[in-house]
Formats: C-alpha cells, sequence, structure tokens
C-alpha cells in the first residue's frame, strides 16, 4: 500500500475520492444489482 | 532550438518529457516510442493483461508495433501507427471535449476490470482518429494496486471536467481557458466561477466545489501521517459518478453568429449547389491528400474534398464548430476534423519553453487552403492587410481555392453598416494585385447569381 503525504493539492484529491467513494460506491453497486436484474428479467422475456 | 536529445542521441519530442515510463522521439520524419527501463512492468502488464487488445479493439488506444531491436539505454522501441494532425482541447468543440472525457473514463473502467489502471488523465494524450477519440499515451496503463485511489482523479476533473462545466453553464467560450491553464482549469476557480444552481448538481458539487476545497485545506497542511484507502467498488463508484455528471453536461441553446450560417445566407439553393459544383471541381484538380478549410462553418465545403486523407475544417464559431462534429458523428465521416480557430489569433506556441503545444500552423501542412466567403471578414471586419491573408495561406499550402466577396455583396454589406469604409484597396483589383504578390492566379469564375469570384491560385516558386 502506498502511503500518501498530505502536502499538496493531489493530497486533497485523494482524500476527497475516499469520501466520495463512500457516498457514491454504496450507490453504483445498487444501480448494478437493478441493472442486471432488468437486463435477467429482458432476457427472459425474449 | 533544436530538439532535445536522449542519453543515446534521440532526438526527443517537445511535449514527451514529464514521464519516466518513456519518451517519443522523432525519425525519419515518423514517431518512434521508447519504453524506459522504468516504465517496463507497466508495459508488459499492459501487454499480457489483455488490456491492450482490448483498447484497440474498441479503438481507444493508438495501436503499435515493437521494432525487434533493443534500445540502448531502455526496455523497448515501439512504432505507434502515425497520428495525421495533432489537435489541442481549446480547439475542440464542446462534443468532442465531453466525447474525449467518456473515452477516458471508458478505458479507465476497462483498464480496472484488467487489474489496472490509467495513471494519468490528460487531455492531451486523446487525439481525434477517424472522428473519434484516442488515447495516443500507450505508457499511461500501470498495474492497479488494491485499495489505492485513482491518481489521475483531479487531472481529469482539471482536464476535462471543469472546462466542461464551465462551457455548459456559463460559456461555450470558457474552453479557452485550457488555452490558459496548460494543465486543466483549477478548480476553486472553476468553483467560483459556477453559478450557484449548477452546484445543486451532486457530481458538480462533489468533483469541482468540495474538489477545490480539498486541495486548498491540504495544500499547505503538514504531513498527517494518515493514509487512505479507497476500495475498487468505490472506485468505480466515483469514475460511474464522473460519467454520469460528464454525460449530464449538456450546451444551452444558444445562437452564435454563424451557428445557423447556411440557413441564413444570400444564397439561392441554385447558386448554393452551383458554388458546390464549381468548389469541387477545382478542389477535384487540386488532387489534394490534406486541406485546410478556413472559415468552414459546419463543413459543407470540407465534404467536398472526400478523396482527401484528411479535412482540417476549421471555424472560429463554437456552434458551427459543434455542428459540423455532429455531422462527422452522424454520417461516420473518418477524414474530417473539425476544429475551433480564430484566424486572428488562432493558437499559439504554448506550454513548457513555449515548444510543448505547437501554434496551429506549424501543425496545419496541407496541399491545399480553401477559404470561401472569408476574406471579407478579415479585411473588412478585422483591418488584415490583403497581402497579409495571403502570406499566411501560403504558409500552410502550395494551392488556394478562395473566394473574393466584394464589397456590394450583402454580407460584406452587413460588415461595413456600423462602421465607415475606409476600405479602398478592397476591389476585385485590389484583391487579385495583393495576391498576386504571393501566388499566380491558375482560374477565375463567377460565383452564380452574385458578385462573387472564386479563385484558384498556387503558391508562386511553389
Amino acid at each position: 500500500m502506498r502511503h500518501f503525504a498530505y502536502l499538496d493539492p493531489a493530497a486533497g484529491s485523494i482524500i476527497l475520492q475516499a469520501v466520495i467513494g463512500a457516498v457514491v460506491g454504496a450507490g453504483y453497486v445498487v444501480r448494478r444489482r437493478v441493472r442486471s436484474v432488468i437486463d435477467g428479467f429482458k432476457k427472459k422475456q425474449d | 532550438m533544436a530538439l532535445r536529445k536522449s542519453k543515446t542521441n534521440l532526438a526527443i519530442d517537445p511535449a514527451s518529457f514529464r514521464d519516466n515510463f518513456g519518451f517519443v522521439y522523432h525519425e525519419a520524419g515518423g514517431f518512434l516510442r521508447q519504453v524506459n527501463d522504468a516504465g517496463k512492468t507497466a508495459y508488459d502488464a499492459l501487454m499480457t493483461s489483455g488490456l491492450y487488445d482490448e483498447l484497440t479493439k474498441q479503438g481507444l488506444l493508438v495501436k503499435h508495433t515493437e521494432l525487434p531491436a533493443k534500445p540502448a539505454d531502455g526496455y523497448k522501441t515501439l512504432r505507434p501507427e502515425l497520428i495525421n494532425f495533432i489537435s489541442y482541447p481549446y480547439e475542440w468543440s464542446f462534443s468532442q471535449f465531453k466525447d474525449a472525457a467518456l473515452a477516458t473514463l471508458q478505458m479507465q473502467k476497462l483498464a480496472l476490470a484488467k487489474t489496472m489502471t490509467l495513471r494519468d488523465a490528460s487531455a492531451y494524450n486523446i487525439q481525434f482518429v477517424s472522428g473519434k477519440p484516442q488515447m495516443i499515451d500507450t505508457l499511461s496503463f500501470e498495474p492497479y494496486k488494491p485499495g489505492e485511489p485513482w491518481q489521475a482523479y483531479r487531472q481529469f476533473c482539471q482536464h476535462f471536467l471543469a472546462p466542461l462545466a464551465l462551457a455548459a453553464h456559463i460559456d461555450v467560450d470558457l474552453t479557452q481557458l485550457m488555452r490558459v491553464y496548460i494543465d486543466g482549469v483549477p478548480l476553486a476557480l472553476a468553483g467560483k466561477l459556477l453559478p450557484g444552481r449548477s452546484l445543486f448538481n451532486p457530481g458538480l458539487y462533489m468533483h469541482i466545489k468540495l474538489h477545490g476545497r480539498f486541495q486548498d485545506r491540504y495544500s499547505e497542511g503538514k504531513p498527517t501521517g494518515q493514509t487512505k484507502t479507497v476500495s475498487q467498488t468505490q472506485l468505480l463508484g466515483v469514475i460511474d459518478s464522473l460519467e454520469r455528471t460528464v454525460k449530464g453536461l449538456q450546451l444551452p441553446k444558444t445562437k452564435t453568429e454563424w451557428g445557423d450560417y447556411y440557413n441564413n445566407t444570400n444564397y439561392s439553393p441554385d447558386a448554393f449547389a452551383a458554388k458546390q459544383g464549381q468548389v469541387k471541381s477545382l478542389i477535384d484538380s487540386v488532387k489534394p491528400r490534406r486541406v485546410i478549410d478556413l472559415g468552414a462553418n459546419n463543413g459543407a465545403f470540407s465534404r467536398l474534398a472526400q478523396n482527401a486523407e484528411l479535412v482540417i475544417s476549421a471555424d472560429i464559431d463554437p456552434m458551427a464548430v459543434e455542428h459540423n462534429y455532429r455531422l462527422v458523428k452522424k454520417n461516420g465521416e473518418t477524414n474530417l476534423l473539425p476544429l475551433l480557430i480564430d484566424l486572428t489569433n488562432p493558437s499559439p506556441d504554448l506550454g513548457w519553453a513555449n515548444r510543448e503545444r505547437p501554434r496551429f500552423d506549424q501543425r496545419a501542412k496541407g496541399d491545399l487552403v480553401l477559404a470561401l466567403a472569408l476574406i471579407h471578414h478579415l479585411a473588412i471586419g478585422n483591418n488584415l492587410p490583403l497581402e497579409a491573408a495571403a502570406e499566411y495561406f501560403a504558409e500552410l499550402a502550395p494551392n488556394l481555392i478562395i473566394e473574393f466577396v466584394p464589397k456590394a455583396d450583402s454580407q460584406a454589406q452587413r460588415l461595413l453598416a456600423a462602421r465607415e469604409d475606409i476600405f479602398n484597396n478592397y476591389t476585385q483589383a485590389g484583391f487579385e494585385t495583393a495576391f498576386s504578390k504571393t501566388y499566380k492566379i491558375i482560374k477565375q469564375q463567377p460565383v452564380k447569381d452574385s458578385k462573387r469570384i472564386i479563385y484558384l491560385m498556387r503558391k508562386l516558386g511553389g
């Protein structure tokens, strides 16, 4: 694992990714599940 | 200034100096890419993971062949397929910019699926090849380490998201900020410029406004000793959020000066068709491989050079270039490159030592310049001496098809309506005298139902 020293603007970007990732990551998983269920349902109908 | 040399005396391209994984150098009129020993692991992973095959199959990454000989001070030498014209983000229309952004995110998603990652997200790594965005930096990929954040996240936001958001929410011309900020629009600045209502968009709020604040907050602090990990699901969530934010950005319906030009001309449909026939026949007589259409509007006349390998279809109006690019996509045209170029202030030399991003006329060399319904804008609209226009066109190509628009023409009258007519030399005779200093007039033909004249000229001594 890399360790990042929070000294420059890139450091803020890295921390923010962890914050945003935690917020949107769950939504992403839910959306993917829903999409795969819909795709599966469509396949069944075909 | 001579090109910088590598340890083994290779002439390094001026735009290739940041990456320790390798560099591009000039050889025998073409380009080669050296993979340094430092880039060995990343390059091998790209090739063996299946990512190279996947990306090239989808047209997202430039193809290359490996040369058999090992370089003296490196790992491998690659011969990439030649890109026929290098363009820059400040020369793209909104949709070109957006497609380049989406291609970058698509590459990162494909990379993660192969346990690889995109280690930079520079807009300058994307070029338009056969009408589509393509990554030209083969060494931008490296193995993904679980838990590692996306190192190119900041660069993506600065190079793509911020200029696109400013263009969509304030003014399409703001993509030109990329000329000023060579490493992308600072997020704190973009956050200040974006109107409050735009920040109700969660993607823009997080990736621009909040991002700018986080950058400020951590830019001058002491090392905290903290580490942050981002799971792959979280990372995919961030990429997905960026993708949905970029896809959601749309240009407002604005009416620009030339965005609807061909529905608002002084030609009859017959005269327009006749002019197209004339121009096509002149183009065919030159048989150009590379055409530079200046003042191309939506590319109606650029498309007449259908046998050319490349037609650079340049215009000052962002909506006209946007329309042109949408037609390229709709028709699947592969030889036409719409570009946003202000001829009175074309893209200059930019970047480190003013050599990293060469100016427009240094890159745009062709066999034929088309300058239709343009000269009155330069001469009357911008007080440009006719001789200077001739000299500039001649720097781009040896052949010229140009339309002279006399003062009596309604479009020239529009330009003269609000100003004093100080253009005594702007007559057909004055035009021919001025251009004859640089060109030989080969043919001239009147345009049907108008007082305009189309000329075919060849550069003296060319």
